[in-house]
């Protein structure tokens, strides 16, 4: 933890909302993007992602920088949530995906092979198993270090490596798949 | 021992992830690369696809207001305590010794060179430390005001260069810095009016409570009406005069001018901020405008709100120059009568840190009329700023600006 965010932590522990305002400013938009990519669906990201800083507004006071960053302790309330999400619902078939992505293209063919890509790569993800799904997301869409994810899933840095490799040869398979017809 | 695949694949990727190119990691591992390559690529590829998945603005607007309301709930629920100082003064001397250290055992230009260091590279924490140190030893809060300001124009320039460079990810960050340090600064700025209050106060209680008795002191009654008349605002006591003026006024009129310069600073430094954050906005990339956007409205609220208060004082102006005097709770221009004398000051609490939604309120008179709201929306957590605050003080209204 860098000793700035650290500092924030240490005053948003203490009281000071405009600390925590900084530290919910600074991982918001990572914390919604690891979710969305784990439960596919817009509006249910959305209120995953609030539940997610309202239980760490209630826990901070009991954080203790010293055992874990504050962004891994941030997602592992993000990931207990979307484990405990998943469990209540049961599986259906995948919804239209909405659009929860900046649209940066104007042209109608790009935005189209934009939005074709997207729905390519959840569904990819979508069918990693469980475990590399989760340190796939972790890893590269939350932007966590090795480390870092192997606090948040409690397991080894040996096993996290071992999951991120295979499940980077997995997607690598589908997408080939996919592109090969 | 030798490395697994799985570990130089990390390895690459990490590297890949801190600025190197795909073809330079390759190069480490030449027999492993015709596998590794199209991983790494699949990697990035995942990355950066997923980075333009953002959330709906009005969600997040929507979602830091809830939040605000819950951390104020907990708060009311919290028994009153002071705000531990402690870690943040054990901290600022801890990173002060870091710094003393990192002088006296590394070269001198480590420390300079990272003065000029960016949000992406490696001496920037060094860079935020020894500001860090820097802000410890500003114990004035006009001090602490002119550093914010030199911070958050520094933050800005940082911003600047992270947005041409399409660095979205050290934009954002960085622009929470930005928005930190604003709100730093128009602290210090309140609390110098909290202090300039508070004197000013002191300053008319003592005018009216050192009236001499007239069996003990001279002078006769006329001076009585003469503290009076200084008591409501009036021209100060001359030099002559038996009583001799308060030193309490000197003070509070210094105060007023490091207040008004403070004003000035956060009101030219924002402007600045403002100009060069609008400058970038349409080379930063797509992903990175909101939160440019967001702090750029921040600092058009700060600026708003740090706009010195105009009092309107239909008495003879003082002629030395000095502020006008204002006692808090005497409306200028109403007859003053007993029912017009502000409350008796009663002991000031510590003076704890306004939270993000809270402005520092001096007491309100009975009599005094509820400012107008002022003219700022709220807009929850995104950097803007709290509800319902009417930051202008007692000592004028919104109408007052002209």
């Amino acid at each position: 933890m860098s000793s700035e965010e650290e500092r924030l932590v240490r005053e948003a522990i203490a009281g000071n909302q405009a600390a925590f305002t900084v530290l919910y400013n600074e991982h918001f938009d990572k914390v919604y993007r690891y979710v969305y990519f784990r439960v596919s669906a817009r509006s249910e990201a959305e209120d995953i992602t609030q539940e997610v800083f309202l239980k760490a507004l209630q826990s901070i006071g009991s954080f203790k920088w010293r055992e874990v960053p504050f962004a891994a302790w941030l997602f592992r309330i993000a990931h207990n949530l979307v484990i405990d999400h998943m469990r209540k619902k049961s599986k259906h078939k995948t919804a239209p995906l909405e659009e929860a992505w900046a649209v940066s293209v104007e042209d109608p063919v790009a935005l189209t092979e934009q939005r074709s890509e997207m729905a390519d790569l959840t569904a990819a993800l979508k069918r990693l198993p469980p475990a590399q799904q989760e340190v796939i997301s972790l890893r590269f869409i939350a932007g966590m270090p090795i480390a870092e994810v192997a606090r948040i899933l409690k397991k080894s840095e040996g096993t996290v490596k071992a999951l991120q490799f295979n499940g980077t040869a997995s997607l690598r398979k589908l997408f080939s798949g996919e592109a090969n017809g | 021992m030798a490395k697994n695949l799985e570990q130089i694949f990390e390895e690459c990727l990490e590297r890949v992830f801190q600025g190197e190119s795909i073809e330079s990691c390759l190069m480490s591992y030449p027999n492993e690369a015709a596998y590794l390559e199209p991983l790494l690529r699949t990697a990035i590829g995942v990355t950066n696809r997923t980075s333009m998945v953002q959330p709906d603005p009005s969600f997040k607007a929507r979602a830091g207001m809830r939040i605000q309301a819950a951390w104020q709930y907990a708060a009311q629920q919290r028994p009153t305590e002071k705000p531990s100082r402690s870690f943040a003064w054990q901290r600022s001397w801890a990173l002060a010794l870091t710094v003393v250290v990192l002088l006296l055992f590394s070269s001198v230009g480590t420390a300079f060179a990272s003065s000029e260091a960016l949000p992406d590279e490696p001496l920037y924490p060094v860079k935020l430390a020894t500001e860090q140190v820097a802000l410890a030893f500003a114990f004035s809060e006009e001090n602490k005001v002119a550093l914010h300001a030199r911070l958050g124009e520094e933050r800005t320039q940082e911003i600047a260069v992270m947005a041409r460079e399409g660095k979205t990810d050290y934009v954002v960050a960085t622009a929470a810095r930005l928005g930190h340090q604003m709100e730093q600064a128009e602290f210090s700025v309140r609390a110098l009016e909290m202090k300039e209050a508070a004197q000013r106060a002191s300053v008319a209680v003592s005018l009216r409570t050192t009236q001499p008795a007239p069996a003990m002191t001279a002078p006769a009654p006329a001076s009585t009406a003469q503290s009076d008349e200084a008591a409501a605002g009036g021209a100060p006591q001359a030099a002559d005069e038996k009583t001799s003026p308060p030193p309490a006024t000197d003070v509070a009129a210094a105060t007023f001018r490091k207040t008004e310069r403070a004003r000035e600073l956060v009101q030219s430094s924002t402007a600045k901020n403002i100009a060069v954050l609008e400058s970038v906005m349409e080379q930063a990339p797509s992903a990175a405008k909101p939160a440019l956007n967001r702090v750029i409205n921040q600092a058009k609220e700060v600026q708003q709100r740090t706009i010195p208060p105009q009092v309107i004082d239909d008495k003879p102006r003082s002629q030395n120059g000095k502020p006008p005097q204002v006692t808090p709770g005497i409306i200028p221009g109403k007859p003053q009568t007993t029912s017009d004398q502000p409350e008796p000051l009663t002991p000031k609490p510590p003076v704890e840190p306004p939270r993000l939604w809270e402005t520092p309120k001096p007491p309100l008179p009975v009599d005094e009329p509820k400012p107008p709201a002022s003219t700022t929306q709220p807009s929850g957590l995104t950097g803007n700023q709290p509800s319902g605050s009417n930051l202008i003080g007692p000592f004028g209204t919104s109408d007052d600006k002209k």
